[in-house]
């Protein structure tokens, strides 16, 4: 049997290496050149001003994406706001409670939420915020069926997204709190700060950049969502100006209108929404990624 | 005025692991004790146990008294403890998100001091005691960063001189600092100790030569042998304090 030398061996490993590596960039490449060869027509069409054409008609052909960025952020907000003030309480608080076991059972419960499929999240907002919303804001009820037939909106989805996106706030600025220096805390304590005052005093000061960064992180992830946003959001493209009104998404569009393209023209207009969504997500996360406080106590391992 | 501090067979664990065993120390009023020891001797523990600092950490526990003028610390609010009994770090850690006078006004803000006068008056009085004022009086909304390290250090026996303790007690305070910001913090040292009782962890034996009244050898968590200074360093008791101090090991 011929032996194969160290050398060749060293060969070997680099070529399957490299085939791995072109393999995840080569998709990344292939992906994003699919978005934009696709939405050509769309930008020849439209050009620009599809970013701000308030109207989304494929009954007259008239393709503008302004309603679903309408859709997107409004709801992203309202989540942001949920999440933000809800999840960083949470993060904050965890910290004061002295019972080591039941920490660990609030993180774990935590965690668990952050693996719940999204479609669980919208059947619960289908099922009962939509049906709640519906009867705050007095919405027209139209014949009951199994499902809510009121409630769909803005609002709901931007519950759903709120609920979704807390875990990651969450963690994230548990994370940051984590990372605070310890000397520093110390110096609190030693000075008689209780738990509180040592956390407002030497812990808070090292966190606000990392409690940005998991908004950010949650904005791109609140963005990319579609499921769940599709099942209460409305469906419809419109800038409505109540937050009980019916509108739409760019994720929850790409969702629900895919499959039953009408025309060309509207398949390469949904491409285009595709290209934007992967645009924005990506900005929010590199944005959410520099903010997060990379572990500076032990020394990282550096490639050389 | 000082108050004594005395430790009454303390013992002291990390989750399972025994880090001192059954210490009693006296710390007299207006002098200085320093403790001594390799590394891993239970040394800085010790002077944890005494503020109640020690039992913030997770896992860490301790058995023993730990008196203060007579009165046991153990039974007091921890908080009042920490108060009364300052800390000064091994690496020097003021808060990097406040200024200097932020700094020192920190531990009165805390306490409920809120009148400006008052706040200024004290800061400037802490600063004086810790022999920074000349240093730092004309840039006092400057960062604590903006300091030198041994700057810093002072700037941290300032911020807690401020708040009136009674004893000081120090880990190693001058342990990342170069020689002529040691000497500084040394010649600190013998001025605080006529107004609070201090005692300081060091490893380096020259330190506590040249400014302790007392020491005390620690090895492998227990407290080897006792005496003044002078005693200890010349004519020690026990073969292994004589082989530390002659500089055989550690």
């Amino acid at each position: 049997m011929k032996r194969v030398s160290a050398q060749g061996w060293n060969g070997l490993f680099a070529g399957v290496l490299a085939v791995c590596v072109l393999v995840v960039i080569g998709t990344g490449i292939l992906s994003v050149t699919t978005l934009i060869v696709e939405s050509v027509p769309s930008i020849r069409q439209f050009g620009l001003s599809f970013l701000w054409t308030p109207v989304w008609d494929p009954a007259r052909r008239q393709y503008g994406a302004l309603p679903l960025f309408y859709g997107s952020f409004l709801t992203a907000v309202i989540a942001l706001l949920l999440a933000g003030v809800i999840g960083v309480t949470t993060a904050v608080s965890l910290t004061q409670i002295g019972v080591r076991w039941l920490r660990s059972v609030i993180s774990l419960l935590l965690e668990i939420l952050a693996v719940i499929p999204s479609v669980v999240y919208g059947v619960w907002a289908l099922l009962v915020v939509a049906p709640l919303f519906g009867r705050w804001s007095g919405q027209a009820g139209g014949p009951s069926g199994e499902f809510a037939v009121s409630g769909f909106g803005v609002l709901a989805a931007g519950v759903v997204l709120g609920v979704m996106v807390m875990p990651t706030v969450v963690a994230v600025t548990r994370e940051a709190i984590a990372s605070a220096p310890k000397d520093i805390a110390e110096a609190a304590i030693a000075l008689g700060a209780t738990r509180q005052e040592t956390v407002a005093l030497a812990v808070m000061p090292f966190v606000r950049k990392g409690i940005l960064g998991s908004l950010y992180l949650g904005l791109a992830r609140a963005f990319g969502e579609a499921v769940a946003v599709s099942l209460v959001i409305g469906d419809q493209p419109r800038i409505g100006g109540s937050l009980f009104a019916r509108a739409d998404s760019l994720a929850s569009m790409l969702a629900h209108t895919l499959t039953g393209s009408a025309s060309p023209l509207q398949t390469a207009a949904l491409y285009e929404i595709g290209l934007l969504l992967f645009l924005i997500t990506t900005v929010f996360y590199g944005l959410g990624r520099s903010y997060i406080v990379r572990e500076a106590i032990s020394p990282r391992f550096q490639p050389w | 005025m000082g108050k004594a501090l005395e430790a009454r067979a303390i013992s002291a664990r990390f989750n399972e692991q025994v880090i001192l065993r059954e210490v009693t120390l006296h710390m007299p009023v207006n002098q200085v004790t320093a403790i001594i020891g390799p590394p891993g001797c239970g040394k800085s523990t010790f002077i944890r146990c005494l503020n109640r600092l020690h039992e913030t950490t997770p896992g860490a526990t301790m058995s023993g008294e730990v008196l203060l003028d007579g009165h046991s610390v153990y039974d007091m609010d921890p908080t009042e403890v920490r108060r009364s009994v300052a800390m000064i770090f091994h690496r020097p850690n003021p808060f990097p998100t406040m200024s200097i006078f932020d700094n020192v006004a920190a531990g009165l803000r805390l306490h409920g001091l809120r009148n400006r006068a008052k706040l200024a008056e004290s800061a400037e009085q802490a600063l004086r005691r810790a022999a920074l004022w000349d240093e730092v009086k004309d840039r006092l909304h400057l960062y604590s960063s903006a300091l030198s390290l041994g700057q810093q250090q002072r700037l941290c026996i300032a911020r807690a001189l401020a708040i009136d303790p009674v004893a000081v007690l120090m880990d190693e305070p001058a342990s990342t600092l170069d020689p002529l910001s040691t000497l500084v913090i040394e010649e600190l040292i013998e001025e605080l100790k006529r107004q609070y009782t201090i005692v300081i962890v060091t490893h380096n034996l020259q330190q506590a030569a040249r400014v302790a009244d007392k020491t005390a050898f620690f090895l492998e968590g227990e407290m080897i042998e006792q005496g003044t200074t002078t005693a200890l360093f010349t004519t020690p008791q026990d073969k292994r304090t004589a082989d530390y101090v002659t500089g055989r090991f550690g």
